[in-house]
């Protein structure tokens, strides 16, 4: 948002030259000083580049060190000036100038600061802030935490590299969506992904399932080149609100763009070579008979052979990835142009996911009070997708496979090129699964432009003003094509869809800040500000069925199915915030919010958001200092903070209304009363946050700890209630039911080698959160993208499984029927057989959340060439529910291991159809231990790059997982970016195994 | 310093004027109409008409016609989700949480509802020319009706009023019906009161269908079914049975009988009708008009076969009635009042014979009655032509109710339950609902 004020240094060198050319009219004679020096590392004493320079106390704009490492700065002194030194990652150093004869040499070794304690962070903040003044806890990844891995996109980069994240990949699709939860979720009807900023621009991180492709959609995050990045600040909850208030509930992550430094011209060029694979493959059914019928007293059977689907399905992909930037400038504007191109095949036969993006950063100063900022990015994303899962529809391929008896050979017939359906039975048919790869066509492409232009004034000295103006306009097509002649259960005639959406969204902000120095103890930030924001939505789709042999596009349909949706969605939103600051160690921030969307009614329109927090750093105490806790804590911050914030996405822009929906009949324009009755007196949910907190170092900065307990009270959720049916309606939405997410996060930092040739870094980070929903109306609201096996229940987390399970004895073994076959529970016992009777019983069968999640980064540096990281995440806990396997394993499909027990008489004929409707069987425990990445990286000086750097990196992503769970992966959700639908298991594509060999280098 | 100053304003000014430009709080949704407009306005009156009848025909009847098509047997529900393997089941194993009994009951509750705002709405909307409003009052008095009876054809108790603001009572559904039929004598008269003009045919009911002929064909059906026998003969006698009525489907409005047979496949029909050995005549025309001469399938012991008649196309029209039911009832209605003998079985055989001519091809061509000619023997088989001329048309279930046919759980040949019990969703929200049928 506002770049003027990302350094405190660069902000303190404005105020500077504003001072100077206040008083350049009374003092007319000055001396002009040349300052030139080296900047190394401390530990390698390598030369670094790209260190910011910068004078305090003296005119004269800031410079960055060349590829060796050098700098020259042109300067006029007055008094005492001091030449800061900044650069990302190393600890800011200051050396003091003294004015003597007109050349001086300043040289500098900067020391890698591996705690980050003195990183300096803007959001949520009004002005630049150090961490350690901050009340709440701010996590924040740098360009080279994202540099030398396979992700693909910024969130799928940042699993485990922050605490209290939980960062999950739905689909294994190569632009497969992802879902963010920072502490937890916040919300049963929204989103509860968090508010994305780029540059000061609001953007589109939706999920929109334009066309039906099983459950899976891309989130819109994946249009960002994370190469484009130079670093990601991440707030957690309310406790920074005020700046965001109703859209940021579930977090902030602000994302800054590289920009240009003055300087010649510097070509950074990356090339990388990908390959994915399936991890693991289902274990499949190999036993050669069959049973000649469904019938449970004929076991009666025939020889068969088996196929193994899963090879004709998946397969190895390839991809590549080539990423050029261009920066430099003048002294007083850089630029930076970047360009770059992504190919990636899906595992899945016939996907994959194509990205192009351009980008312009143009940072220009005018004089000392006014600068500039622009920022233009372009991307296109087209895909090509093969539909799988089978949330809504079935004709997916993976859907097919598993609805499939693999006795069936799923090729076409050589003659006629006629697929065989592969479903056993004429009664549920699916999709021959190669027919949905080799000739379904569907095509998603989403061409996406985001623009922000900001002015950043200082008119007087300590007064800074900014302005944002941030677009983000993205136009998203698919098209889907299922040829007429088909194995589909529903499509036979042929399918022909075609989806556009078209959303943008504005932001302009302007936030004022004012720096007042009471005396030399008590120094104060106020900072006001407001912002307008406008999202437009215009969404259609037409389906076309019985379509004409041939063409592809709906026309081709004597069946059409318009839809078409507009939206657009207002907020307004203005702030006060005050700091005060005692001694430059007691922070206090209070501020207030109010806020308002077009979505709500006039009544409860206008909400306030409250936060207060504080600080303290209790090791800049004398007595600290001097003391043996000085020697064992370098740093030890105590914080706290309170605020509130607002979640407005439970409800669309125009969801308070009772809609009549159209119903024509045969020409005859009519309307149809919704089921749903509005109800104009909602109001936004509301979050209550409150958080303690620890950041310290220890051993000489060596080792960093921060500890954060935070408690999330979200109140008045937007549920849809059931009414009577005898109301003439069926639901309506109101505020009612409340959540909270109880938990504490550890973020260890630490090096523990540290040797000029050897370096070693390790972070560790753990998250604990627990769920519990409560208030909910009747206790229970299930989700259908679950299949309603997936519920909000009172007292339990969100998404807990929920349905029928076993009936047992009393010692815990289960209760069979009369033939030996497991059955359902239900509500007594029959007094004769002891068999269950009445009215089957459904209850809470398993949890999806994790009990824990952590991860545990290891960087070493070897010599001067060579680096090595790894990444293993750790989720503990949490359990699937294999629908895969349910369907997988029943009599009628049997393509799964499962089912060869019954096949071989192990048990009886008949149980597979028993356990069909017993979920309990297949709740499964999705812990897992995963290499999440690995590389090894080796850095050398080629002669023809002369002198600089040239980085050649081996990197593999998921490259094992240590987990108990049968399907392809314990980290995958079917039903995509749903909010209360996590770790359901069907047949959603895995997540694969990937490998990449890269190079880059920078001349 | 001071053009400084202008600056910042004109930058502030620039920057508020964007910001208040885009803050309109107040929108008007540009996808859908309220109720503000819909039930203030002629055109929102006029368009509300045409959308009760078009739900009834698409969404009402895919409960009212399917779901008790199910439970009396006449369907089978062959696919493996929970809706249909409990309907199937029925009996004891139909949990009150099955959400094809919610569907039934909501949808008729819904239909109720919007047929009561338009009876409360309408007279107030002075635009509304008294033409206009005659007829619009007339649909929407039979729909009321409509939905009334249908809740009591499924339901021991229903209310005969929605409301938002208080849970409602239940009535037994003898005043039920008592109200339906009130309702449609309260139709009869406004249409016959002020002829509903040549501009309410156009603009509402279509030429297809015929407001006054299913006034009086409706009236006849559910006075039969509350027992009121000769104020069904009389209307029965009203209608004409030239003029065929009907509910018509676009591939927006689809017929909801395509997709459930010809797509989703949940549901199969059971051969002869569903009809135990006995109950039907092999030589009858109307098992090749509502069947296709395809391959049986037998789907757990039970024969299937592939329905037609009116359900092979997404176009296709429905009757609203068949005027062979007509006939049926006055047959019915002759012999429940202890009338003339050879006067019903005339109207049987008008029925039976048939070989052409039927206006919606629902021929029998079968001999004339030859049975024993006695009200028991001609009531049974006016029961036998009303399971095969009205198949799947959600009458069978009330049918074997008033003919005393086998029941359940003893016997579950023509009929699995004999009321549904109320949905969960009722009685978890509405303290009135009355306790469960014990099947």
């Amino acid at each position: 948002m506002n770049e003027v004020l990302q350094k405190g240094s660069i902000r303190y060198g404005w105020l500077a030259i504003l001072l100077v050319l206040l008083s350049a009219v009374s003092l007319q004679a000055q001396t002009r000083y040349t300052i030139t020096g080296k900047v190394k590392d401390l530990r390698t004493g390598e030369a670094l580049t790209g260190v910011s320079v910068k004078l305090e106390g003296g005119s004269g704009n800031g410079v960055t060190t060349g590829q060796d490492g050098t700098y020259s700065l042109s300067a006029v002194i007055t008094g005492k000036a001091q030449l800061v030194f900044t650069y990302v990652g190393y600890k800011i150093v200051s050396k003091p100038v003294q004015a003597g004869s007109g050349s001086i040499t300043i040289d500098a070794a900067l020391e890698e600061d591996v705690v980050k304690l003195d990183e300096v962070v803007v959001t949520g903040t009004a002005v630049a802030t150090s961490k350690k003044q901050l009340g709440n806890a701010i996590s924040t990844i740098s360009s080279k935490d994202l540099a030398n891995g396979v992700a693909t996109s910024v969130d799928q980069a940042m699993a485990g590299k922050i605490s209290g994240a939980q960062i999950n990949q739905n689909s294994g699709n190569p632009a497969g969506g992802i879902s963010v939860r920072l502490r937890g979720t916040s919300t049963i009807n929204g989103s509860s992904d968090p508010l994305y900023i780029v540059d000061g621009v609001i953007i589109n991180n939706s999920s929109s399932q334009l066309i039906d492709l099983g459950g899976y959609s891309q989130n819109r995050l994946v249009d960002i080149n994370p190469a484009d990045i130079d670093r990601i600040e991440i707030i957690k909850g309310a406790a920074a609100a005020a700046i965001y208030g109703s859209r940021a509930s579930n977090g902030v992550v602000q994302i800054f763009t590289k920009k240009g430094k003055s300087g010649k011209p510097v070509v950074t060029f990356s090339t990388q070579l990908r390959y994915s694979e399936l991890r693991k493959k289902i274990e499949w059914n190999q036993y050669p008979f069959r049973f000649n019928n469904f019938t449970s007293s004929d076991t009666s059977k025939t020889a068969v052979t088996r196929y193994d689907y899963q090879d004709m399905i998946f397969h190895g992909a390839f991809g590549n990835e080539n990423n050029i930037s261009v920066s430099g400038g003048s002294d007083n504007t850089t630029y930076l142009m970047s360009g770059s191109f992504l190919q990636n095949d899906g595992i899945v036969r016939n996907t994959s996911f194509k990205r192009g993006t351009v980008r312009l950063r143009l940072d220009h100063t005018f004089n000392s009070w006014l600068k500039t900022s622009l920022g233009i990015a372009y991307s296109l994303s087209p895909s090509r997708e093969i539909p799988n899962g089978g949330i809504n529809e079935a004709y997916g391929a993976l859907t097919g496979f598993i609805f499939s008896n693999n006795y069936i050979d799923p090729h076409a017939n050589a003659v006629t090129g006629v697929y065989p359906s592969t479903s056993p039975t004429s009664i549920v048919t699916r999709t021959n699964p190669l027919e949905a790869i080799n000739r379904f066509d569907f095509r998603q492409k989403t061409s996406r432009l985001i623009g922000n232009f900001q002015v950043m004034m200082t008119p007087v000295k300590d007064l800074s003003i900014n302005y944002t103006l941030g677009y983000d306009n993205s136009t998203q097509l698919a098209t889907g094509y299922i040829p007429v002649g088909n194995t589909t259960p529903s499509y036979n005639t042929g399918y022909s869809t075609r989806a556009d959406r078209i959303a943008l969204l504005v932001n302009n902000d302007l936030n004022v800040a004012y720096k007042w120095k009471v005396s030399n103890a008590i120094q104060t930030t106020w900072a006001a500000g407001a912002t307008g924001q406008t999202e437009q939505v215009n969404q259609s789709a037409i389906i076309a069925t019985q379509l004409s042999p041939i063409a592809q596009v709906i026309t081709a349909g004597s069946t059409l199915v318009p839809t078409e949706v507009r939206s657009t969605l207002n907020i307004f939103g203005s702030y006060v915030q005050g700091t005060i600051g005692i001694n430059n160690r007691l922070f206090i921030t209070g501020a207030v919010r109010n806020d308002a969307a077009s979505s709500f009614g006039s009544a409860n329109r206008w909400q306030y958001y409250p936060k207060l927090s504080g600080s303290y750093l209790i090791s800049d105490e004398a007595f600290w200092k001097n003391s043996f806790l000085g020697k064992v804590a370098q740093n030890f911050k105590l914080r706290a903070s309170y605020g509130q914030a607002g979640n407005l996405t439970a409800i669309g822009a125009y969801d308070r209304f009772t809609s009549y929906t159209t119903a024509s009949l045969s020409g005859l324009p009519g309307v149809v009363a919704p089921v749903k009755l509005g109800n104009t007196d909602m109001k936004p949910e509301r979050q209550t946050e409150k958080e303690v907190g620890v950041d310290a170092s220890f051993l000489n900065d060596r080792l960093g700890v921060e500890f954060s307990y935070y408690q999330k009270d979200v109140k008045d959720l937007l549920l849809p209630v059931d009414l009577a049916p005898s109301q003439g309606y069926t639901s309506q939405v109101k505020n009612i039911g409340n959540m909270t997410n109880k938990g504490f996060e550890i973020l260890l930092r630490g090096t523990p080698v540290r040797t000029e040739k050897f370096q070693w870094n390790t972070v560790v980070n753990f998250s604990k959160n627990t769920n519990r929903v409560t208030d909910i109306p009747g206790g229970l609201v299930t989700f259908t993208a679950g299949f309603s096996a997936v519920a909000a229940v009172n007292g339990r987390s969100l998404g807990v499984f929920y349905g029928p399970y076993f009936a047992r004895k009393a010692d815990g073994s289960l209760l069979l029927d009369a033939s030996g076959i497991p059955q359902r529970e239900r509500s007594g016992r029959d007094a004769v057989t002891g068999q269950p009777t009445g009215t089957i019983l459904n209850k809470v069968i398993g949890d999806p959340n994790p009990k824990w999640t952590g991860a545990v980064i290891n960087d070493f540096s070897v010599g001067t060439h060579w680096t090595f990281r790894a990444q293993v995440d750790v989720s503990h806990g949490g359990q699937m529910f294999n629908f895969t396997r349910r369907v997988g394993e029943r009599d009628y499909y049997g393509g799964l291991k499962g089912y060869e027990k019954e096949l071989k008489g192990e048990v009886p004929k008949g149980t597979s159809i028993a356990l069909f409707s017993i979920y309990e069987n297949y709740i499964e425990d999705a812990s897992y231990v995963k290499l999440r990445e690995l590389s090894a990286s080796y850095g050398f000086k080629p002669k023809f790059l002369r002198g600089n750097t040239m980085r050649v990196t081996f990197a593999a992503r998921n490259l094992f997982s240590i987990d108990n769970y049968s399907g392809w992966d314990p980290e995958t959700s079917a039903a995509g970016q749903t909010n209360a639908v996590r770790g359901f298991d069907f047949v959603e594509v895995p997540i694969p195994r990937s490998y990449a060999l890269g190079v880059n280098m920078s001349f | 310093m001071k053009r400084t100053i202008i600056h910042i304003y004109t930058l502030l000014a620039a920057g508020l004027v964007l910001t208040v430009s885009s803050c309109k709080f107040d929108q008007t949704n540009p996808n859908a109409a309220g109720d503000d407009e819909v039930l203030t306005t002629r055109d929102g009156i006029i368009a509300l008409s045409i959308g009760i009848r078009q739900y009834y025909s698409t969404t009402g009847l895919e409960a009212t016609m399917q779901y008790t098509g199910v439970t009396s047997r006449e369907l089978k529900g062959v696919g493996t989700t929970t809706t249909a393997s409990e309907l199937e089941a029925g009996g004891v194993n139909l949990p009150t949480n099955n959400t094809a009994i919610l569907a039934y009951w909501s949808r008729m509750q819904h239909l109720l509802g919007m047929c009561d705002n338009v009876i409360n709405n309408a007279p107030r909307v002075t635009t509304i020319e008294s033409d206009m409003l005659s007829g619009v009052m007339g649909q929407a008095y039979l729909f009321k009706a409509v939905a009334l009876a249908e809740l009591a054809m499924a339901f021991e108790q229903s209310n005969i009023v929605t409301s938002t603001t208080t849970p409602v009572t239940f009535l037994p559904r003898a005043q039920v019906l008592a109200e339906a039929v009130r309702m449609i004598n309260l139709g009869v008269t406004a249409v016959t009161a002020t002829p509903p003009s040549a501009l309410f045919t156009t603009s509402v009911t279509g030429t297809d269908f015929n407001l006054k002929n299913t006034l009086y064909a409706y009236g006849a059906r559910y006075n039969l079914i509350a027992g009121n026998y000769q104020a069904a003969k009389d209307l029965a006698d009203k209608v004409d049975l030239t003029v065929a009525s009907k509910f018509t489907y676009t591939t927006l409005s689809a017929n909801p009988f395509y997709t459930i047979f010809g797509i989703t496949k949940y549901y199969r029909s059971r051969k002869h009708f569903g009809l135990p050995a006995g109950m039907y005549e092999a030589a009858d025309a109307r098992l090749n008009f509502y069947f296709s001469a395809t391959a049986d399938v037998v789907v757990s012991g039970d024969t299937t076969t592939t329905i037609t008649g009116f359900t092979s196309s997404q176009t296709g029209a429905v009757p609203v009635y068949l005027p062979d039911e007509v006939k049926l009832v006055q047959a019915e209605c002759i012999l429940r009042l202890d009338g003339s003998l050879p006067d019903a079985k005339t109207l049987i055989d008008a029925v039976r014979t048939q070989t052409t001519g039927d206006l919606f091809g629902v021929n029998a061509a079968l001999p004339a009655y030859s049975g024993a000619v006695t009200k028991e023997a001609l009531l049974l088989e006016v029961y036998k032509q009303r399971c095969a001329e009205l198949y799947m048309s959600g009458l069978k279930w009330e049918d074997t109710r008033r003919f005393g046919r086998p029941a359940p759980p003893s016997n579950v040949t023509e009929r699995n339950r004999i009321y549904y019990p109320y949905p969960s969703q009722e009685r978890l929200n509405n303290p009135n609902t009355p306790a469960d049928p014990a099947i």
